[in-house]
């Protein structure tokens, strides 16, 4: 542990009673030797949403990508239920750890249920595709999702929102516990970008799963997510609970914004995070320091 | 939870479900139609030739072979069963292995480029034939003394390339990418089509055996040839069986195929291995025939869908019915290499499908 500002990680243990599914212990990780992630270590526990915020570039993605094995890390390890990642399997780690890229895409033709099923495939055994309880979570994935009139619509004929909701119900129906999302509600309106948070904030209450979402709204994140994680060029900026003044401030240094607490919201929807639900309105600066 | 706007639309989700449902019996119909065509297709091609014979005569000609008497008299049985029957077997192989080459290639590349002659494997092949054509003298000719040294080299020769390509294609920490495997393909080919041409040019006397062998032709094929590819065919066509499911998934990209547990670089590199040893098996039997691997998946895919699972089938009989009828034609306009009428034909077929269709 290097990062001796991060300044809000008040109680990292109250916050996570049980044992953290996924731990990254000083990671770095990047491209062609140029490092984009440095120096992060952070834990993802059950029952929790995190939501990973900072500016463009400062290596959010690059940080999931190497938290979900798709890229290696230069320095330091990730931990998957107590087992280094690059120990399990693949379809082992697959059964554990789901995540989904930035803008995936499917080939034409393809079908909502057609993909649902894809997300089976680590369940699978050899040179078998469909097994009982297969059908059992693409129904219920499908379920979840609210995705029951359109299975058998093509990808293509989709609504982006609707789209969005396929994705994660594939991911879903792998039936892992963690899940890592980059930005899955950055090009939708407000409508489906609540229709997927809470279908997020449903899975780690409902199914004690342990989701991490990079996002960019952040009022957004402040109202679903259990804990903000903060990155700011590859480094983690801090790592804070959500009802803090100390966020706040973190913020403001990070994005180069002044912030303001605008309004108090309405109390969140039952269901929804107990926690705060402030409404900021962001700023630029204008006398840089 | 709020209430999304996910409103019913009946007659759109009616129309999908019947997509869906029409998908299963198009598979069986187009297959029992490719299969009944390649089963006519190899019966008129051992009638068809420079003695041509009825469907009845030929059906007489094949029962003989277990008549031992009468089969050495008939002239009939020998064409039959020693010349027209080791061309028909080995056009419909060779039809088989180009187009689960080109099946496994777009499937890992993700791109409807990719086929055996766009990933150099085809070059490949071709100069290592060149090479032991010119260079030994006592094999100028195709035939003779090199019946088997020949094919031996041109099978090394697309190995060797497909490894050189990968090897190419390989970078460290993040492995293959699809796009960086093509441009590798497209470089190696035009180097070695360089290198090519250089043989040709210096070694102008000697290359009257490459320039047949290059255009692709099924003519003077024996047994031989057809024991050459068939064990490749056999392990291909096991191999390719084996890949089907991760290919499915590498479809959602790369990315996602990794998170779902897929082995990206392995399912690549078997990919690629397969191929070769299908398109190296099938360009040392016949030489080059284009065209075939590129428009054979094309044409399934437009037919059957992007499911591997119900696109090998398919393109395997495609393929095969697709080389038995070119050969047939090959034949009745006097012997033309088969290479030149697959690309004469399927060309324009693809430009009217590119115009006609989407093809994406």
């Amino acid at each position: 542990m290097t990062q001796a500002q991060m300044t809000c990680m008040t109680e990292p243990d109250a916050a996570s009673p049980r044992r953290a599914l996924l731990k990254a212990s000083d990671l770095c990780a990047g491209y062609d030797r140029r490092c984009i992630v440095q120096h992060v270590s952070c834990e993802l526990s059950p029952g929790e949403l995190l939501g990973v915020i900072g500016p463009n570039g400062c290596g959010k993605s690059t940080l999931l990508k190497t938290l979900s094995g798709n890229l290696m890390p230069t320095r330091g390890h990730v931990e998957l239920d107590g087992r280094a990642l690059s120990r399990w399997s693949r379809p082992e780690r697959a059964r554990r750890l789901a995540a989904l890229p930035q803008h995936p895409d499917a080939p034409v033709g393809m079908t909502v249920r057609d993909l649902v099923q894809c997300g089976r495939a680590p369940h699978a055994r050899w040179l078998q595709w469909r097994h009982h309880d297969d059908r059992f979570a693409i129904e219920q994935a499908i379920a979840e999702c609210r995705l029951d009139a359109l299975t058998d619509r093509p990808l293509a004929e989709l609504s982006g929102g609707e789209r969005q909701r396929a994705w994660i119900a594939m991911t879903l129906a792998q039936q892992s516990r963690v899940l890592l999302l980059d930005e899955p509600t950055s090009a939708l309106d407000i409508g489906h970008q609540l229709d997927v948070m809470h279908l997020l904030h449903a899975q780690t209450r409902q199914n004690d799963m342990a989701i991490a979402v990079v996002m960019h709204d952040i009022n957004m994140a402040i109202r679903f997510c259990d804990r903000l994680l903060v990155m700011h060029r590859g480094r983690l900026a801090g790592q804070c609970p959500i009802a803090n003044t100390r966020t706040w401030s973190l913020l403001e240094d990070v994005f180069d914004v002044s912030v303001e607490q605008t309004a108090q919201a309405p109390t969140a929807p039952s269901g929804c995070a107990a926690c705060c639900t402030n409404m900021l309105t962001f700023n630029r600066r204008q006398n840089k320091t | 939870m709020t209430t999304a706007a996910s409103q019913l639309h009946p007659a759109a989700e009616r129309a999908g479900a019947d997509k869906a449902k029409s998908q299963v019996p198009a598979l069986t119909i187009t297959l029992i139609a490719l299969g009944l065509l390649l089963a006519a297709g190899m019966l008129v091609s051992l009638g068809v030739g420079g003695h041509n014979m009825t469907i009845g005569q030929v059906v007489d000609a094949i029962a003989l072979r277990w008549q031992t008497d009468a089969w050495a008299q008939s002239p009939d049985a020998t064409i039959v069963w020693n010349l027209r029957m080791p061309r028909t077997l080995l056009a419909a192989m060779v039809g088989v292995n180009l187009s689960i080459a080109g099946v496994l290639l777009q499937g890992i590349m993700r791109n409807p480029l990719a086929s055996p002659d766009i990933i150099g494997v085809t070059a490949g092949a071709a100069l290592a034939a060149t090479i032991m054509i010119v260079a030994v003298p006592p094999m100028m000719v195709a035939s003779g003394l090199g019946l088997l040294t020949l094919p031996l080299a041109a099978f090394v020769g697309a190995m060797a390339v497909s490894v050189v390509v990968f090897a190419l294609s390989w970078q460290p920490g993040v492995g293959t990418s699809a796009v960086r495997m093509i441009l590798a393909g497209v470089a190696v080919s035009a180097m070695l089509g360089g290198f090519q041409g250089f043989l040709m040019v210096y070694f102008a006397d000697r290359v009257q055996g490459v320039v047949l062998w290059l255009a692709g032709s099924l003519n003077t094929r024996s047994w031989h040839h057809v024991t050459l590819v068939a064990p490749c065919l056999l392990i291909g066509l096991g191999l390719a069986a084996m890949l089907i499911r991760p290919l499915n998934l590498l479809q959602l990209g790369e990315a996602v195929a990794h998170n779902l547990g897929v082995h990206v670089n392995l399912t690549r590199m078997a990919a690629i291995i397969t191929a070769s040893l299908l398109t190296g098996s099938a360009v040392c039997a016949v030489g080059v025939i284009g065209f075939v691997g590129l428009i054979i998946p094309h044409i399934m895919r437009l037919t059957v869908g992007h499911t591997h699972g119900r696109l090998m089938p398919a393109a395997m009989l495609a393929g095969a019915v697709m080389l038995v009828w070119a050969d047939i034609g090959a034949r009745v306009l006097g012997e033309m290499p088969v290479g030149v009428l697959t690309a004469m034909i399927g060309g324009p077929y693809f430009v009217a499908l590119l115009y006609g269709r989407k093809l994406t």
